[in-house]
């Protein structure tokens, strides 16, 4: 006590109060100054709180479908891969085939809405629609029945076709009246009687065509329904033959050096856009555009969804985890007051947000292997999840958690002790 | 043990945009070790402002504090919370109790806070602390359950569970009978008295029936009368 009076001379020891609090006290102590002091504007303490409160529990919902979303694309996008590369593999020569459609009338398929394919599939050198009507042929005065095929030049390259007499078609011959006769109906035609040569004009469907060549037997398995068919070059089908209301497509074959998942992509979406889906007109740039649309549509929603969702759910966890904080200022204000420092307030809010953002990750990780199996079933591919794609999914949605988890829990502890207390004070005042 | 305070010409000043508001104005003020101190006066800001300071919540613009013949003033923010966990119980209703949390767990958050004792310890400590007030049979709920009254009293079970030197007791009975008052004071006075803590109060007038070693009063910043 000697410091105490040494540093503090003008303090007095403490006497015991009266019994009558007030006695002794001078008059007018308690009465209000002849012109009071202005009220102090401190701190927040007569402002509304107008925030909205927010549960974590709302935006960790659309951080977890944020990264499902965006799970499922990445590995979507290599199983698109390893899936074109397995059917690579297992064709021959690098060809992609769409299965055979059943018969489909109403299909609008313009040979110059077919020429813009391969312009929008990278590594793609050719494509080969073969478009398939019946009609009549005449020979020798004897009419048959026969399968009438527009094709493009490009199906004789992939099919490895080539002409035991005569010549198969060309590009050039778009322009000319020029047919050529498959194996088979080669023979039918020329039953009984003398068959059509090179150089010689049949009747198909009362339009003059002259006879090209005869094909060799084919040997391929995806080849071998031209033996059966008078092939015609698909600009003269659609010239003369006004095919498009009777005929249907039958096949169409893809062939290029890197065919990849987008060749792929496409044949399947042709596939069901053309075939499986009514479509009653298809034009050249309405097609480029459709192609762009259609193809990469799923791929590209699935993708805008994870990105629109993450992001909702990374502003969202941010804004709910600062409302948490603000809510939770008198609790922050109790632990600052026994002792709390800053540190220990941001590890603890630090590790809360953590917390909401692991459950959140660990969830929308197992929610992107949900979505990729049940896509891959739709798709009608092998599940078989690309597993190395998670440490970098990981790597991102951990990076994301520390994105909410930090400022938030700045704020906390940051929070300013004396300042709560004091507008809490002069809000109590009021 | 209580401990002694000090407050050495102090002062306090906000600055509000333009304005300077000196809400405390040279105050020397002692509480001695053990001692129960009052302060009064209907001018809140500054009577507000100096219990702030007394309990190391806010600094000085000018003058030291003493505790215990430490000066207080230029301690680091790291050990001022030290100090504060380790000296001080607050009990305010400015500082509620955690709702998110049992009572139980109210009133361990300052040992938590400290961490130099093990779980049991801390639930010991806690439930005789509980006890003490005779709020044991609270312990397991949660604060939103509680009345009035049985808020107060685990509030000041949380201040002195720490076994603090100084009791801060600031304005809490705003809306309160004068009955429940002096019960809320009988017990709080016994409780200094048992344990030897220093008790440091705040109220906008003087106590009816209610007997302090020191009672001051602040007035424009201040002290009026002591």
């Amino acid at each position: 006590m000697d410091i105490l009076k040494r540093i503090f001379k003008k303090a007095e020891s403490v006497e015991p109060s009266s019994p009558d609090p007030m006695e002794g006290v001078p008059p007018g102590l308690f009465q209000q100054e002849s012109e009071p002091r202005p009220e102090p504007r401190v701190g927040l303490g007569k402002k509304k709180n107008r925030s909205i409160p927010l549960h974590p529990f709302v935006p960790a919902i659309s951080f977890s479908i944020g990264v499902a979303c965006l799970v499922a694309l990445g590995a979507l996008t290599v199983l698109a891969k390893m899936e074109a590369e397995r059917r690579i593999q297992t064709s021959e020569d690098e060809m992609i085939t769409i299965s055979y459609p059943e018969e489909r009338k109403g299909t609008q398929l313009m040979y110059d809405d077919i020429a813009q394919i391969p312009l929008k599939v990278r590594g793609l050198k050719w494509i080969s629609p073969v478009f398939r009507m019946s009609g009549v042929m005449e020979w020798s005065e004897k009419s048959h029945e026969v399968a009438i095929a527009g094709v493009t030049s490009d199906m004789f390259k992939i099919n490895k076709l080539q002409a035991s007499h005569g010549r198969v078609l060309r590009e050039l011959d778009m322009n000319m009246n020029f047919c050529v006769l498959g194996v088979n109906a080669y023979e039918i035609i020329g039953e009984n009687t003398t068959v059509p040569k090179p150089g010689s004009t049949v009747l198909i469907n009362g339009v003059p065509f002259t006879v090209l060549g005869i094909l060799e037997k084919a040997q391929g398995l995806h080849s071998s329904f031209v033996d059966n068919l008078v092939l015609i070059h698909l600009k003269t089908m659609e010239r003369h033959m006004d095919a498009r209301s009777e005929g249907f497509l039958q096949a169409m074959t893809f062939h290029g050096v890197r065919t990849g998942p987008v060749a792929y992509g496409i044949a399947n979406e042709l596939k069901n856009q053309l075939w499986d889906t009514p479509v009653s007109l298809i034009h050249g740039d309405a097609m480029k555009d459709q192609l762009n649309t259609q193809i990469k549509a799923n791929m590209v929603s699935l993708g805008v969804a994870g990105a629109i969702s993450l992001l909702l759910g990374v502003v969202g966890m941010v804004s709910a985890l600062i409302s948490q904080v603000n809510r939770r200022k008198a609790e922050l204000v109790v632990r600052s007051l026994y002792g709390s420092n800053g540190m220990e307030l941001y590890g603890r809010y630090g590790m809360e947000g953590f917390a909401w953002g692991f459950a959140a990750s660990v969830a929308g990780l197992a929610g992107g292997v949900v979505i990729t199996d049940m896509a891959s079933q739709y798709i009608g591919w092998p599940f078989m999840f690309p597993y190395d794609i998670m440490p970098l999914a990981a790597f991102f949605t951990f990076g994301s958690i520390v994105l909410f988890t930090v400022f938030p829990a700045i704020r906390a502890s940051q929070i300013d002790l004396a300042g709560y207390l004091r507008s809490a004070d002069e809000f109590r005042g009021v | 043990m209580g401990s002694t305070i000090l407050l050495r010409e102090i002062k306090k000043i906000y600055k509000v945009g333009p304005i300077f508001d000196d809400v405390v104005k040279s105050v020397d003020f002692v509480v001695e070790e053990g001692k129960k101190a009052l302060i009064c006066g209907e001018d809140r800001t500054s009577r507000a402002a100096l219990m702030r300071i007394l309990g190391l919540i806010e600094a000085p613009t000018a003058g030291e504090v003493y505790i215990d013949d430490s000066n207080m003033t230029d301690l680091s923010y790291e050990k001022m919370c030290a100090v504060r966990n380790m000296t001080f119980g607050y009990v305010s209703d400015l500082l509620p109790l955690i709702g998110s949390m049992k009572v139980i767990n109210n009133v361990q958050l300052p040992l938590n806070i400290r961490g130099d004792m093990t779980r049991e310890e801390v639930q010991a400590r806690a439930l005789e602390s509980l006890e003490y007030v005779g709020a044991k049979d609270l312990a397991n709920i949660f604060p939103a359950r509680l009345g009035e009254e049985d808020v107060r009293r685990v509030c000041l079970a949380r201040a002195i569970v720490g076994l603090p030197s100084v009791l801060w007791v600031d304005d809490i009975w705003l809306a309160q009978d004068q009955m429940e008052q002096k019960r809320f004071l009988e017990n709080l006075f016994q409780i200094c008295d048992e344990v030897g803590v220093t008790l440091v109060m705040s109220s906008e007038k003087p106590l009816a029936g209610i007997s302090f070693d020191s009672v001051v009063f602040i007035r424009n910043g201040k002290l009026a009368y002591h």
